[in-house]
Formats: structure tokens, C-alpha cells, sequence
């Protein structure tokens, strides 16, 4: 599972407005091979706050890899968008 | 997002705190007295209140097939201590409760609420161990913010002017007509946070012009909750005896389990239609015309499960959370409520069971993790109950003492008498 949640700045804690919350889809692509990714509509040029929640991978797992990566991650990043003229 | 709310809050506290130091007699006077526990005046207790503050279902309404109907509105008031905790301190906080317990009869035509203390209030306040464990993540997709409030309040009733005036009394000081003087909260304690919400037949579908609701008006017209379907009924919800903690210093309580989810609808009402929403919500074998019939009782056979997830794909999230179960019956009681707080279409599910560990176990069946090792189309979140549609943002535990113990609890001094 792989989530994300874009804000629209300010950050939300100054009153950002949740754009986009929602689940990823496990994707294939040839070029990208296995990945996630969904459509997103932003609504317009600005700087954004995105948080990714990385679920562990839920699989059956080699003995070397027991133990390993057992719990969620959560990456903050921001960017910069504008629509292409 | 839940900070715009306390902003708001903040913003409005500055024109009425006038008022509301201006209205302080009797109470306020007595609570102003720093000169000890003696000096404050609990006022009368009124009689013939139950013993559990979890004791709300006999008075709760019924529906037509039996069910208890919850309290319309409701609020959650968090609080921090402000110094160490007192025995003045303690009367000071149960002289407001018998306050308010005064004023408003016992149910939901008058008021509903619930002490809580956290794990904080015994380890920090106290400096003894906690007889409540702290929150944690219980599922590999959630990252909430763990709480670490040491007291919150839960006020519940049919009017929703009432809870909001009761929160501006105690967070702020407002006169409550009826009462002398100043039920402000903040003897020892400070103000942390607010939560609001609603449960019940229209109450969604009037809210749905919020984020993590699609477009197009999708909530049912008299659905009680934003996923249009019912929940609480009868057969699906522990007893109130059944969740009392039965022996040492918190007999004749119970634990509190408070955490806020946001719902996240786009393709609940987007992409599923009913069957599959009703799939989902309750199982795979089970129709929308069934669940139309439903009386006291969410249908979803456990003993199905296997079926669901190996024929359909897709299991429901009343199936697997039948599996947690003592006796038969469920483990804990719902009390939860919908939210629009920041905005953002929510659910703050407050519950009460024996121990947390109870919640627990309720939840790791909620999650049905193992289901995808009998089949990959089903995940941990997708074709997976409602796993997919809510995201736990924050969560926190606290223990609810008896109504005689739930000023202060295990605080050494104390007295009410």
C-alpha cells in the first residue's frame, strides 16, 4: 500500500487544504517495470507539501530478508508545480 | 487540519473571556481560593447517578428494532496538567462536573460525558506506572500521531448548542445560564484541543461539502454516517457490564480508546456501486436488499470468510471483525461519531472495552492481514473491508475511573467530602 496526501500550501498546520489524499495503484509499465502511481489533478501552479505513507511490502520473504522493513514509512517532501503553458 | 479548529478557537476566546470574568460568583470565587483543598466547594452531588460514567445505553432512545440510538453531538475536550496535580486541583475539576451534573439530567436530552486520564497524567503527573498503555500503530498502513494528552473530556447529547456551550464554559470561561460562576478549566490544567462531531439519520448528508467526499451529494439522505450505512447495532456492540473493569482502583470503570480517522470517500462513492460498497462494509455474500432488512444485527459470517476471500476476492469489514470475539458477543462498544473538523470529512471512533487490549484484537481482525497470503487480490487495504477508505491520523488511550473516582484518579489527598 502506498499513500499519498498533497497539500495545497501553506503547510497544513497553517491552513493548507488536503488536494489529493488516496491510495496508490500497483502498477506495471515496461519501461518503469513495477510501480505505483494514480492520476492526479492539482489545482493550479504553487508550491505543494506531499507525504507518502510506505506500507512494508506484504509478500512471502526470503530468510534473509526476515525482520527486515516490518513497519510504515512516511516521507515528507514539497514542490513546486506549474501547469505547462 | 485539526489545529484550524483550535485556531478558530483561539480566535473567537479573545471577546468572550470578558464576559465571562464578569459573571464569576459562587463558583468561580470558590475555585479562585488557592489556599487549599478546603476552600473549594464541590456543591451537592445529584442523586441516583450510576457508579459507571460509561453507564449512557439506558438512556439512550431506541429505534424501531430495539437498537440504542447514540447522542446526536459531540465534543472532545483535551487537556495537559499545568504544574503538579493537587488535591485543590482535583475538587476544583469535580466541583465543575457536579456542576454540570446539576444542571443537565443524565442522557441525551440533557448531558452525556466521560473522564478520561492517559498514560501521561500517571507516569508524569503522578510518577507512578500507568495503569493504561500508551497508543500505537496496528496495522502496516497507518502512521498516526500518538497522543499525549493527560486528560480528555467526552461530552455527548441530542443538542448541539448544549455541547457547544458547555466547550465554551469549560475551555473558556462563558457563563452557563443557570450556573454561578466560572466553570473554566484551568486549575491546574490547560487547554489542548477540540474536537467536534455528529452522528445520526440526516446529520452526514447536511456535512458533505467537505473534503474526502466526492462531488454529486453522494451520502444517503438519512444515512447517520458518512459511509451510508448504519453502525451500533444491537448484536454488534459489547454490554456495558461486559467492558466494566471489575475489581481494584478503577472498578466500575472502563478504558477509552480515542482516535481520528480521515475518510477518504473519492473512490468509495466513485468507483463502487452499492453491491460493492455493501460487499465491503459487511461481506461479499451479503446483498443491499439483505442489509435494508437488517434489525439488530450487521450480517457478515465469519464462518464465510474463507469463501470470501478465496471465490470472491473481497472480504467485508463486519466479516472479519466478527472474529473478535469473548462469548460470542463483540468486545467493545462504539461510540463514535462523524467529523468534519479542519474540513476533511473524519471519524473520531471513540470506544470503550475492558482493557485496550480488547481494542487490539478487534482491530488486528479489522485488518485481516492474512488474507492475501490465500489470495493477491486482496491486500492489506484494497478488496480488504473498509481498510482502504479510512486512515488513522491520531490515536491515543485513556482510563475512565468510576464517576466517585474520576477527579484526579490515584492522586493522593484527595477529597470530596
Amino acid at each position: 500500500m502506498f499513500a499519498l496526501t498533497t497539500w495545497k500550501r501553506p503547510a497544513p498546520r497553517k491552513g493548507g487544504k488536503i488536494v489529493y489524499d488516496d491510495e496508490q495503484w500497483p502498477m506495471l509499465s515496461e519501461y518503469m517495470g513495477p510501480h505505483y502511481g494514480n492520476n492526479v489533478a492539482l489545482p493550479g501552479p504553487g508550491r505543494y507539501q506531499l507525504s507518502l505513507l510506505i506500507s512494508p511490502p506484504a509478500a512471502s520473504r526470503h530468510l534473509e530478508y526476515q525482520g527486515m522493513w516490518m513497519s510504515p514509512h512516511r516521507v515528507n517532501v514539497s514542490f513546486d508545480w506549474s501547469p505547462p503553458k | 487540519m485539526i489545529r484550524l479548529t483550535r485556531r478558530k478557537l483561539l480566535a473567537s476566546a479573545a471577546g468572550v473571556t470578558v464576559a465571562g470574568a464578569a459573571a464569576g460568583v459562587a463558583l468561580g470565587e470558590a475555585l479562585s481560593g488557592s489556599a487549599g483543598a478546603a476552600t473549594v466547594r464541590l456543591g451537592p452531588k445529584r442523586a441516583g447517578l450510576p457508579m459507571r460514567q460509561h453507564a449512557w445505553t439506558a438512556t439512550l432512545a431506541r429505534d424501531q428494532d430495539g437498537n440504542p440510538v447514540a447522542p446526536r453531538f459531540d465534543r472532545l475536550l483535551f487537556f495537559d496538567l499545568d504544574g503538579a496535580p493537587t488535591p485543590a486541583n482535583a475538587r476544583a475539576l469535580e466541583a465543575v462536573l457536579r456542576a454540570l451534573e446539576r444542571k443537565y439530567p443524565w442522557g441525551p436530552n440533557g448531558l452525556l460525558f466521560a473522564v478520561g486520564w492517559g498514560p501521561s497524567y500517571f507516569e508524569r503527573g503522578l510518577n507512578v506506572a500507568s495503569p493504561i498503555e500508551r497508543p500505537q500503530a496496528l496495522s502496516s498502513f497507518e502512521l498516526p500521531t500518538l497522543d499525549d494528552y493527560d486528560l480528555c473530556l467526552h461530552f455527548a447529547c441530542d443538542d448541539e448548542e448544549r455541547v457547544a456551550s458547555v466547550e465554551a464554559a469549560l475551555v473558556r470561561g462563558e457563563p452557563l445560564p443557570g450556573i454561578d460562576g466560572s466553570l473554566q478549566l484551568t486549575h491546574g490544567l490547560r487547554w489542548r484541543e477540540t474536537r467536534t462531531g455528529f452522528v445520526g439519520a440526516g446529520l452526514p448528508a447536511g456535512h458533505q461539502n467537505v473534503g474526502g467526499i466526492p462531488p454529486g451529494k453522494p451520502v444517503p439522505a438519512t444515512s447517520p454516517l458518512f459511509m451510508g450505512f448504519k453502525s451500533g447495532l444491537l448484536k454488534n456492540q459489547a454490554t456495558e457490564d461486559a467492558v466494566t473493569i471489575p475489581d481494584g482502583p478503577f472498578a466500575e470503570g472502563t478504558t477509552m480508546q480515542v482516535s481520528y480517522m480521515r475518510l477518504r470517500l473519492d473512490s468509495w462513492y466513485g468507483m463502487l456501486d452499492e453491491p460493492g460498497r455493501v460487499a465491503r462494509m459487511y461481506a461479499p455474500e451479503v446483498t443491499p436488499a439483505q442489509v435494508n432488512r437488517f434489525t439488530t444485527d450487521a450480517e457478515g459470517d465469519p464462518q464465510l470468510l474463507g469463501q470470501a476471500i478465496s471465490r470472491y476476492g473481497v472480504v467485508g469489514h463486519a466479516q472479519t471483525s466478527a472474529r473478535a470475539r469473548r462469548d460470542g458477543k463483540p468486545l467493545i462498544i462504539r461510540r463514535d461519531f462523524n467529523t468534519v473538523d479542519g474540513g476533511e470529512a473524519g471519524l473520531h471512533f471513540v470506544s470503550v472495552q475492558r482493557s485496550i487490549k480488547d481494542f487490539i484484537t478487534t482491530r488486528n481482525a479489522m485488518n485481516a492481514s492474512h488474507a492475501q497470503i490465500q489470495n493477491p487480490s486482496i491486500t492489506p487495504t484494497i478488496n480488504n473491508g473498509i481498510n482502504e477508505f479510512i486512515l488513522v491520523v491520531r490515536r491515543a488511550n485513556y482510563i475512565l475511573p468510576s464517576r466517585a473516582e474520576r477527579s484526579y484518579p490515584l492522586l493522593a489527598g484527595r477529597s470530596f467530602t
